[in-house]
């Protein structure tokens, strides 16, 4: 049992010293998904990460053993797409998907080549997907479970998201450098 | 770069700039919320109890039973064992 469980199971005997130790411990890793999620919305971002703790607070006596991150992660994730779809922030379906073609010349550029931007080309899930697995090192199985979707699901969405990714920057350099 | 190099680099650090605080802050105040909400519910139940039930006739009717009770034998007995196993448990338990 590695100690972040361990806080987590103090914590769930009500010792609420312990969950703030959780909270700074895994509250910028969190954020960072979370601002990746909204794109760039840092003040969104953050009422994410703060109800996310908030509701892992009142579940924590039903966090069992594995990766507490990852299980944070997945209040998370649920939070964030029920306020897109109540803000209507994205198109959160594979079909409404948003064109992924090559940027505007003006933006074409490598000086400009910026991961965050072409993440934000991508559909949700497959945002997440490829954040968990590579930006956070979650295994596909943990990451499947985060994201309450079958592994192969998953993984189709990393090998999506992952050639998608390499033909918009292809295309950018295309551009940048003809 | 490759895409999956890209991909493996760590995301953006967040400073905390006071965000756990907040965060506790507002833990604290939801509990105390909860605290609030529950103690309202108990002192309305114990309100209505008192409002709506017979009250004295139960109360003679408790009379009756603990003079009764405290008047067995059986009782009694029973609640020395009880006694008796807590006092051998905590015993045992230092050894």
């Amino acid at each position: 049992m590695n100690e972040s469980e361990l806080l987590a199971r103090a914590a769930a005997a009500g010792d609420a010293a312990a969950f703030g130790v959780l909270v700074r411990r895994h509250q910028s890793k969190l954020r960072g998904f979370l601002l990746r999620m909204t794109r760039g919305n840092h003040a969104l971002a953050d009422d994410l990460a703060q109800e996310t703790f908030l509701e892992a607070f009142r579940k924590i006596g039903q966090f069992g053993a594995g990766s507490f991150f990852g299980w944070l992660c997945a209040i998370a994730y649920s939070r964030y797409l029920m306020e897109a779809r109540k803000r209507k922030l994205e198109n959160l379906d594979e079909a409404d998907e948003i064109a992924d073609g090559a940027p505007e010349p003006e933006t074409a550029s490598l000086a400009r080549l910026d991961l965050e931007k072409t993440m934000a080309r991508l559909v949700p899930a497959q945002r997440a997907a490829l954040t968990l697995c590579f930006a956070l090192g979650l295994s596909h199985e943990e990451a499947a479970a985060t994201l309450n979707m079958p592994l192969g699901t998953l993984k189709s969405h990393v090998n999506r998201g992952r050639e998608k990714l390499a033909a918009m920057l292809d295309a950018w350099r295309n551009k940048a450098v003809p | 770069m490759n895409p999956d190099d890209l991909l493996k680099q760590p995301l953006t650090s967040v400073a905390d700039d006071g965000f756990s605080e907040r965060v506790m802050a507002r833990l604290g105040a939801m509990e105390r919320r909860r605290m609030l909400v529950a103690a309202a519910v108990i002192a309305a139940g114990v309100v209505s109890a008192f409002l709506l039930l017979p009250m004295q006739s139960i109360g003679a009717q408790l009379d009756i039973a603990i003079g009764q009770t405290a008047s067995s034998t059986a009782v009694s007995l029973a609640a020395g064992a009880i006694v008796l196993t807590l006092f051998l448990e905590k015993q045992f338990s230092r050894l």
